[in-house]
């Protein structure tokens, strides 16, 4: 199905979920009618931190400008043999 | 300008786990992202991989599948398209000097015509698109093609953001914005892969021409439209981890706010190559 099909209908049924909460008053009523907000604050911040992390653990590879480097004095070095002038910037 | 390099001759079969098994071609795309240098360096980049595999002159381990050191062949068939947008770069000479028959074509060429120029002319089953920049390293092309082979995948991503990928030259902004991106976006879009952003992927063709009919934005989100279009559509998508090194022209060059500057008006121009055989090359212009 659609993916914004899947979107609303999860969607329908947190609703549902509230609105079951708040008829049925096993939580204190001001919870409940906070619930919305408290989800939505907890998305946000959970974003927050798989962003800090993702930064923290952003993995990085400065060897690999070394090796590239190499590859490109060596290509150049290679293709000069073979006749094929590149010149240089 | 554009030039078709096309090797001729006949074609070899490979044997890859030890038994025979239809070799396939491969269009790989180049896309840069600098001008002048980086045409050239494709080129360069693109002739030396492409002859390490035909002759293995040069023995780059790292280069070649596993299995072909043990048997001491490279035997990946290919033909490269390399199509340019037109500029004076230089790039028209050294694709001379690799090859002697071109046909210029003056046009400018925006990221969808290129594509679908590519695609016209390319006669292999798979095509890889990448920056030609250097940024995407020929050497992980091997993995991409033993990915594909091993899992019959229709699309091999390749993603910066796990264990033996990364970056290099960006800087914390940087970091932060791609992953921002990538956050936003999976929360939103579920979309099965790790990199959204990447650009250096292996297609196989009938699945890019469904994906570019299918395209609706204007820009580089079309890359990200690209990749979640395809898993919405249900293709198998596999992930390989590459390296990207950033800056590597630009810094030189010295031309980055130039280009990162100007409103839209920058055009790169792609370059297609196509692994058909790995016996001879040619090279034409379309």
């Amino acid at each position: 199905m659609k993916h914004i099909v899947k979107i609303m209908a999860l969607l329908v049924a947190l609703s549902a979920f509230w609105i079951s909460l708040l008829q049925t008053s096993v939580l204190p009523q001001s919870y409940t009618w906070l619930l919305p907000l408290y989800f939505i604050v907890s998305l946000g911040c959970y974003g927050l931190l798989m962003v800090g992390v993702g930064l923290i653990q952003f993995p990085t590879c400065p060897h690999e400008a070394i090796l590239l480097q190499k590859d490109i004095v060596e290509a150049k070095g290679f293709l000069k043999e073979k006749g094929v002038d590149i010149g240089s910037e | 300008m554009a030039a078709v390099a096309r090797s001729g001759g006949d074609k070899a079969s490979s044997s890859y786990g030890g038994e025979e098994c239809k070799l396939r071609s491969f269009c790989v795309v180049w896309w840069p992202k600098v001008e002048c240098e980086s045409s050239r360096m494709v080129v360069e980049g693109c002739a030396r991989w492409l002859l390490a595999f035909r002759c293995g002159i040069l023995v780059r381990r790292r280069w070649r599948f596993e299995r072909e050191e043990e048997e001491g062949q490279g035997n990946v068939n290919f033909e490269i398209i390399v199509v340019d947008d037109g500029r004076p770069d230089g790039a028209q000479e050294i694709v001379k000097q690799l090859q002697q028959l071109l046909r210029p074509r003056p046009k400018k060429l925006g990221l969808g015509t290129a594509y679908m120029h590519g695609l016209k002319h390319a006669t292999g089953n798979f095509v890889v698109i990448m920056d030609a920049d250097l940024s995407h390293h020929p050497k992980y092309l091997p993995s991409f093609i033993k990915k594909q082979i091993e899992t019959g995948a229709s699309i091999v991503t390749g993603t910066r953001y796990v264990k033996g990928g990364g970056v290099h030259g960006w800087n914390l902004m940087r970091k932060l914005t791609s992953r921002g991106a990538n956050v936003l976006a999976q929360t939103l879009l579920w979309p099965g892969v790790s990199d959204l952003t990447g650009s250096f992927r292996l297609y196989q063709k009938s699945v890019l021409e469904d994906v570019i009919s299918s395209w609706v934005s204007k820009g580089y989100v079309f890359q990200m439209e690209m990749i979640v279009r395809a898993s919405r559509k249900g293709f198998h998508i596999e992930e390989v981890p590459i390296t990207f090194v950033d800056s590597v022209w630009k810094l030189k060059a010295g031309r980055i706010r130039n280009i990162r500057g100007s409103k839209g008006t920058f055009v790169p121009s792609g370059y297609y190559i196509e692994v058909v055989d790995s016996d001879n090359m040619e090279l034409w212009c379309l």
